[in-house]
């Protein structure tokens, strides 16, 4: 095959779209965030940055942040992988395979209008309890939404990426013939339960692991769902970011352009890391 | 209603008037001096703003205040003065954010002309020299407006000195069920015993109508009748905030959710009362009430009532933006925005319920009659029943005290 | 038996939206513990068609938006993609493709916004949209690097010693042959923008109104049956793409994240 040198043009365009951008935007905002850019700078300092990483709500919303998208992700793929079990071959065959695609006609905001009227304190689910004589006051219905639980939250990903990942692991399956090695698993004395936990499972994991990963970062930055529906403290990051950076105190944009940084540095770092991981892990795996 | 976001937070408040201080200075130096006077002449101004396109930062939550700019002002403005008007959903500090972003990137000539605006968010807007000014007094129908009263003529005890131009005065009323709550609740004391009564059916929003709802409760503390007229006194505010929030502490474990998570919004509020998950929700517009019974969102029989410790009243601005390229048509939607016809359409519950700023003694006769019967209203009583109970806002530092000092004792932030 | 049931539970749950939405977007009052609404009107659909900041436009402003991130992208991702895949760097590089979904939206758009705003940009929908194209744009070359393997390899190869140019080589046959991933990449990017709040907002700066930020309006305003309303003006285009390539998607909606698997 035929290796281009790194001149080629295409190549470049690439960096300039992605690379460029993003790293460019990230000096500037450090730059800003220690008072070496901005109008109303008096020159270089690191009190911004102190402050930021001594205040203890950065810590608790990027630990809660983390903890929602690991959370979202972790509950969508336990359900998905659980589904994708029980459901078998109704989710490639008939009308539900073709209801999976559904949810992916649904943006973030109106996931968020619909919990607020299904699994809310008033909402369709309370209703129907009431109805069937469990509570008496929607105060009497658990408290899923605008709490520091975060649980509302988690739910909304929940059923906007589980559908997702039930496709992605149908494929999955597919592609590296799971039925097959299960069947031989099985002929050779195992389980169903037993050749799904020690056959498929890892499998499954093994190939996905990368691709979870970035998602549960993006999870993780999730803007619109925390924005509607979540506690006002601890607030998500990309919330935290914003309000920030929407407040008139003028002391508070260089904050928000360090904790953006700060978030963006952390972000990075788990990037490099997982691609250094993949390059250590055996090189011969890799297709193309 | 008008809600610009509050600002938080206590810390760095020096800091932040000396570099405000600083931009102030900068401003100066970068765009047309302040002190430059507007021109007077207002034929020439109506000369000039014809043919421009004039930008108005507006919230633009509630659809009744949408249409009543879209379709009556916007073609208004078009076909009287030949401007266009662009509207654009921004409000508060958002405000503020987004003239400062311009300045620090250098940009000669602001994206807004008009500005929606009153209180703290005025405050800011004169701390950094954004406002245009003063150009109230060129204004032709600014003779008829009240400007003799106090919650008018003065935007949170700061003077407006015709940086910003009043445009409608609303009072804060609590909002209930009469089916449900038949003798709604007048006072503090009452309202606490109605709470205890009836858990877990009352709560109020962290945000900007909560928060005068709670500046509304000092009221009912006051030692002294004029002790939060002025400026900010630490000792006075820090005597009524005790009062209130032992209040809260007394009613806390009957709120909603035992007082221990708050509707964010007065959105969220309304879609509790609308729900019926409480039975109250409130509104600084005095005359919404009517407005979303019409909607089909409030119950039928919803009512709104003032307590007769007294509520807030305040007027809302429209400013004019320093960096604006437009001040000769941004001049002249104003004056139309003032003008008796537009007030008038703009009191009419079904349209807005917003109430005037002009003084009907002030007006030709034509017009006084009109403004008697446009006002009429069948789910808030009438203004004259309010006004005695009306109380003037404290100064914009004490909602900034009070939001910050609420949300670290009552939301652990 | 079980496994039945358990396909109509979850049938019901992805069907549920649809109803909810339709019936708040038609209901007059629906309080609580009521199950249905008690009363329905169009008022909703009136006032989202007529009076609000003439959402009509609003509706063709994004959708032009995104077909134009939609465009744009998967047409300068394909051509990329195939440098991609063939780099010598490819993993390095695909690191950087990473990068505007590991960040979030919110952090991407604070970064640009001071660029943007000294080159004009800013408050503008071309700014928007071209940070919307920063996401779109990975996207696209991430999902389409899929498309070359060595089949397509030696078919390039093969063309070019028969003395295919470079132009008819891509029109005859790679573009022919990708067709179905680039309907599904033109779907997916589409989707980047029109679902796009956070970019709209920071770069926007509430100056270019999209159908979400009317939507997190009429949230705001406390009337959930508006939101409800404009959210379905929001998944109808989606749906109907849906309809019209699902068979195309179920083949390649995996290699979405296949693809971020690198």
């Amino acid at each position: 095959m035929i290796r281009r040198p790194v001149s080629d043009p295409w190549i470049w365009v690439l960096l300039l779209l992605t690379a460029g951008p993003l790293l460019g935007g990230l000096v500037f905002m450090l730059l800003y965030s220690i008072g070496l850019v901005g109008l109303l700078t008096d020159g270089f300092t690191l009190r911004y940055w102190s402050y930021v990483v001594t205040d203890g709500q950065t810590w608790r919303s990027l630990l809660y942040s983390l903890f929602i998208g690991s959370a979202s992700m972790g509950a969508s793929l336990a359900l998905a992988l659980a589904l994708q079990a029980a459901l078998r071959d109704q989710l490639r065959r008939g009308a539900l395979g073709s209801l999976l695609f559904l949810p992916l006609a649904v943006p973030p905001l109106t996931a968020a209008v619909l919990s607020v009227e299904i699994i809310g304190n008033g909402g369709l689910l309370s209703r129907l309890a009431r109805a069937a004589g469990w509570i008496s006051a929607p105060a009497d219905f658990p408290t899923v939404l605008f709490t520091p639980s975060g649980i509302g939250i988690v739910i909304t990903h929940m059923t906007l990426v589980t559908p997702f990942l039930l496709l992605f692991l149908i494929r999955i399956a597919a592609n590296e013939r799971l039925g097959e090695l299960a069947r031989v698993a099985e002929t050779l004395g195992a389980s169903p339960w037993q050749s799904w936990r020690r056959v498929s499972l890892p499998i499954l994991l093994r190939s996905s692991a990368p691709a979870l990963t970035v998602y549960s970062l993006a999870l993780a930055g999730a803007f619109e769902v925390p924005l509607l529906i979540g506690a006002q403290s601890p607030a998500m990051i990309s919330v935290f970011i914003q309000r920030r950076f929407g407040q008139f105190d003028l002391r508070t944009r260089p904050e928000a352009y360090a904790l953006a940084t700060l978030y963006a540095g952390l972000a990075i770092g788990v990037l490099m890391a997982l691609s250094a991981w993949r390059a250590r892990r055996a090189p011969c795996e890799r297709r193309l | 209603m008008f809600c610009p976001v509050i600002a938080k937070g206590l810390r760095g408040r020096t800091l932040l008037l000396a570099l405000m201080l600083s931009v102030g200075l900068v401003a100066c130096e970068r765009s047309v001096p302040p002190s430059v006077s507007p021109p007077t002449d207002w034929k020439r101004i109506e000369a000039a703003a014809r043919g421009q396109t004039v930008t108005m930062a507006m919230w633009q939550g509630d659809p009744a205040i949408n249409a009543y700019m879209l379709e009556f002002v916007v073609p208004h403005v078009l076909l009287e003065h030949g401007i266009t008007l662009k509207l654009v959903p921004l409000q508060g500090d958002s405000i503020v954010s987004a003239l400062l972003s311009e300045s620090e990137a250098g940009r000669a000539v602001s994206a807004l002309d008009l500005v929606w605006i009153n209180g703290e968010t005025f405050y800011q807007l004169r701390q950094i020299h954004a406002l245009y000014g003063p150009f109230t007094d060129n204004l032709p129908n600014q003779l008829y407006i009240d400007w003799s009263n106090p919650f008018i003529g003065r935007d949170f005890q700061q003077p407006i000195q015709g940086y910003e131009c009043p445009w409608g005065n609303v009072q804060l009323l609590l909002i209930t069920d009469h089916d449900r709550v038949p003798q709604p609740p007048t006072d503090p004391a009452a309202l606490a015993a109605w709470i205890h009564a009836h858990p877990g059916r009352f709560t109020f929003d962290t945000g900007f109508t909560g928060m005068s709802f709670l500046k509304s409760l000092m009221y009912a503390y006051l030692r002294q009748p004029d002790a939060l007229q002025g400026s900010f006194d630490p000792a006075v505010y820090a005597q009524l905030r005790s009062d209130v929030f032992d209040w809260i502490v007394s009613v806390r474990h009957d709120l909603w959710h035992q007082g221990e998570t708050f509707p964010t919004s007065t959105a969220q509020l309304h879609e509790l009362f609308a729900n019926g998950e409480v039975d109250f929700s409130m509104s600084f517009n005095d005359g919404e009430v009517d407005n979303r019974v019409a909607s089909g969102l409030f119950p039928a029989n919803a009512i709104a009532f003032a307590l007769k410790s007294g509520t807030l009243q305040n007027s809302h601005y429209i400013g004019i933006v320093n960096r604006s390229s437009q001040a000769a048509a941004a001049m002249v939607v104003a004056n139309f925005l003032i003008s008796p016809q537009a007030q008038l359409r703009k009191l009419a519950p079904a349209i807005w319920g917003d109430g005037t700023v002009l003084d009907a003694k002030k007006l030709p006769e034509f017009w006084r009659s009109q403004f008697a019967q446009a006002e009429v209203r069948s789910h808030a009583p009438a203004r004259k029943a309010i006004q005695p109970y009306a109380r003037a806002e404290p100064s914009p530092q004490l909602m900034i005290e009070l939001s910050s000092d609420f949300r670290r004792r009552f939301l652990h932030d | 038996m079980m496994r039945r049931a358990l396909g109509w539970v979850v049938s019901s749950v992805l069907l549920l939206p649809f109803p909810v939405l339709i019936l708040l977007s038609l209901a007059r009052r629906w309080p609580w513990p009521a199950v249905f609404p008690r009363d329905l009107q169009t008022q909703q659909w009136q006032v989202l068609l007529t009076d609000s900041s003439s959402l009509g436009a609003i509706i063709l402003r994004s959708l032009g938006m995104g077909i134009g991130v939609a465009v744009t992208a998967t047409a300068l991702g394909f051509a990329c993609s195939r440098s991609l895949a063939r780099h010598r760097h490819r993993d390095r590089l695909t690191v950087f493709l990473y990068l505007p979904f590991a960040v979030s939206p919110v952090v991407l758009g604070v970064s640009l916004l001071y660029t943007f705003l000294r080159l004009h940009l800013a408050g503008h929908f071309l700014g928007v949209m071209l940070a919307q194209m920063i996401i779109a744009y990975a996207y696209a070359v991430l999902l389409l690097s899929a498309f070359w393997n060595q089949r397509i390899e030696a078919l390039v190869e093969l063309a070019s010693s028969l003395g295919a140019t470079p132009w008819q080589l891509w029109r005859r046959a790679l573009v022919p042959m990708a067709r179905p991933l680039l309907a599904v990449c033109l779907f997916q990017t589409f989707l980047i923008s029109w679902f796009d709040y956070a970019l709209a907002l920071v770069i926007g700066s509430a100056q270019v109104s999209t159908v979400t930020t009317a939507l997190y309006q009429y949230f705001s305003s406390g009337d959930l049956r508006l939101a409800a309303t404009c959210s379905l003006l929001l998944i109808l285009p989606p749906l109907l793409g849906l309809a019209l390539n699902r068979r195309l998607l179920s083949a390649t909606i995996a290699t979405r994240l296949e693809d971020i698997d690198g």
